[in-house]
């Protein structure tokens, strides 16, 4: 990590959003159905910042999904959306379906986790990026956009882009089509890139030469990054800054190397510990006991309590709040933070 | 696209024997007699043995089934035993006439089905969508011939909008308006029942086509609910052209009761009439004709489908 990203991570400690490009705060996600709450997301802080990479890092179930759509607000009525996440200085929390629409794609674009069905089936390759061109008036003529959808084909690594562009998304293979999937996320040289798992539905080959991509191309048109994984090496090869996820709620996060190679948070170490790496042995990996928590179920102070090591009497009583414990590291576990555990 | 067409006509040919070979197992297998139903109660034994013979009915099925087919490649039906006319003149005839029928209800069925089905997928809480899903479900419920009876008795007979039966007004001078005038109510009448499995299909279809992954991923590249909703229809074209040309397929052989309840000259009241008189050459044609209207109606459904859907070209 450069010095200059170093010094961005002070800024986020310390709450100062100006350079953020999106500043989520306290973003709270309740699904209704049938009369049933669900409490997806608990209040959510991030920040995001251009020509970095931002990972968020959680098992299933954990609200990373939940955090890119409601931000990019896909979800309909059944979905009550609270706090604030500003783009570019507008609450995206308060505008409607109709002022979402020029944002979407244009200023933050998604690359979703499987590229079969992120394509219309029906529709020449092509013409998916021809549309989204011309949608957001990024082309004058349609000549034009048909040009520029070529060369973002062979931006994204198509061997033969315009082939590619008259090919059916069937036609294609699964990285074929996640390259499509990216040619048309970048193609409005979006400021915020989320990309949801974008390597799980690849084969392992495939998945090195995607993420490589994604790094490639955040840099060179220099917009930030916020990739959902539940992967903790992408997160160690990718991140700049890391967040990990549990049931809902951010419980640490920080710059990768603080995160991920001197974790604080309990549920952080547990989660590493889980995961083989060229040092461990495999017999030697240790599970998480228990699961995680039903979503809809909502518990009484810290959620991870139940599964926790070191969990004490009072950690049932009160939300434990994120707070920083060393300059750009923030952990919201009292119990880590106050003996020092790490 | 070429060889898929050239397969496809190809299939055409077994199926279209296979339909003869059971027609006429099952003609031959119910009860009745056409040399009684000509002769009637009065004929001698031996007119009957004669009549028998000059009919061919006395030789074994396989031979009579050979001897049929065999003209039929000819492009020779027969001659209509009760009318003493060409069984295929006779059924040409009635199978234009029942194109004009089906042909009126089927547009009627599609535009009113497609857009009723549409309507109610794309705002499945409006009560529009609630009024659209009681009328498709009346549609499909209600028998066809009550309809038509029902109202012929008010529409036609007691109010005098519409005329109680026939495709032409004898006295008139015809004409495409008239035509129309006595097209309504049997239109009307034929097209309930596919009108309002085609609006179901529609709506089942769409609901499912918006519930695909692609929807939220072409949503999040900033589209307007319009394009996406057009998206989504593209998609399921295929599936609703499948029902609509089953339908279409239907709608041919079963106007019988709608052309028999208002005395319109196709095929259905050919075939009723013939069947009630054992007039075997015009049943035989006639149920051949409608199979050969019913695989090319699916042929033209099934290509359209290849053109729309690429995945479907194999």
């Amino acid at each position: 990590m450069t010095v200059e990203a170093q010094a961005e991570l002070v800024i986020d400690a310390a709450g100062e959003t100006s350079d953020a490009v999106l500043s989520v705060r306290d973003l709270t996600t309740t699904f209704t159905a049938g009369g049933q709450r669900i409490e997806a997301l608990r209040g959510i802080d991030l920040d995001l910042y251009p020509g970095r990479v931002s990972v968020l890092l959680g098992e299933s179930g954990s609200g990373k999904s939940v955090t890119a759509r409601s931000i990019l607000r896909l979800y309909g009525a059944s979905a009550i959306i609270g706090g604030s996440a500003v783009f570019e200085g507008r609450d995206l929390v308060g505008l409607n379906e109709k002022e979402m629409q020029p944002i979407r794609g244009s200023g933050i674009a998604l690359v979703p986790q499987d590229p079969t069905g992120s394509l219309d089936p029906v529709r020449r390759v092509g013409a998916q990026i021809v549309e989204v061109l011309r949608l957001h008036g990024v082309v004058d003529s349609k000549k034009e956009a048909q040009a520029r959808a070529e060369e973002l084909l062979g931006l994204v690594g198509l061997p033969d882009p315009v082939r590619a562009a008259r090919s059916f998304p069937h036609e294609m293979s699964g990285g074929m089509k996640q390259r499509v999937a990216i040619a048309i996320a970048i193609c409005c040289n979006p400021t915020l890139l989320i990309a949801d798992e974008p390597t799980t539905a690849l084969d392992v080959t495939v998945q090195a030469q995607i993420l490589d991509l994604f790094v490639e191309l955040t840099s060179s048109i220099g917009s930030a990054m916020l990739m959902i994984t539940h992967d903790v090496g992408v997160a160690k090869d990718l991140a700049d800054h890391v967040s990990v996820m549990y049931a809902g709620r951010i419980v640490e996060q920080g710059a990768t190397s603080t995160v991920l190679d001197d974790p604080v948070h309990p549920y952080t170490k547990a989660l590493l510990a889980a995961v083989p790496t060229p040092d461990v042995p495999r017999g030697n990996l240790i599970p998480i006991i228990g699961q995680p928590p039903v979503s809809g179920m909502t518990l009484p102070g810290c959620s991870f309590a139940p599964r926790c090591p070191v969990a004490q009497s009072s950690c049932t009583e009160l939300v434990p709040e994120l707070v920083s414990v060393e300059l750009g590291h923030s952990v919201a576990c009292p119990v880590a933070t106050e003996f020092g555990a790490a | 696209m070429t060889r898929f067409l050239l397969r496809r006509l190809a299939l055409t040919i077994p199926i279209l024997i296979g339909v003869s070979i059971v027609m006429f197992i099952t003609i031959k297998i119910t009860p009745g007699d056409p040399v009684a139903s000509l002769l009637g109660p009065t004929g001698s034994p031996e007119a009957r043995v004669a009549l028998t013979e000059k009919l061919g009915l006395d030789r074994p099925l396989i031979v009579q089934y050979a001897k049929w087919f065999g003209n039929i490649l000819q492009g020779d039906a027969g001659i209509s035993i009760a009318r003493q006319t060409g069984a295929l003149g006779l059924v040409w005839d009635a199978m234009q006439n029942t194109l004009v029928l089906a042909g009126f209800a089927a547009i009627l069925a599609m535009v009113v089905g497609v857009t009723i089905g549409l309507t109610a997928a794309v705002y499945p809480d409006s009560v529009l969508a609630r009024v659209v899903s009681g009328f498709s479900l009346f549609a499909i419920s209600v028998p066809q011939y009550s309809l038509a009876l029902i109202s012929i008795v008010y529409l036609a007979a007691n109010l005098g909008w519409f005329p109680t039966g026939g495709m032409n007004d004898p006295s008139g001078e015809g004409g495409l308006g008239d035509l129309l005038h006595h097209l309504w109510l049997p239109g009307i009448a034929s097209a309930l029942v596919p009108l309002g499995i085609i609006a179901r299909m529609v709506r089942s279809a769409m609901i499912d086509a918006l519930n695909e992954d692609y929807i939220e991923a072409l949503r999040s590249r900033g589209l307007p609910r319009s394009t996406v909703t057009r998206h989504a229809f593209h998609n399921a074209i295929p599936g609703i052209l499948t029902i609509a040309g089953l339908q279409a397929g239907y709608l041919l052989g079963g106007v019988v009761f709608v052309e028999t309840v208002f005395s319109w000259p196709g095929m259905g009241l050919l075939i009723f009439q013939s069947i009630s008189q054992r007039d075997l050459p015009v049943i035989q044609a006639g149920v051949l004709l409608s199979a050969l209207a019913f695989v090319l109606i699916n042929l033209v459904v099934d290509t359209i489908q290849a053109s729309i859907d690429p995945r479907l070209r194999r």
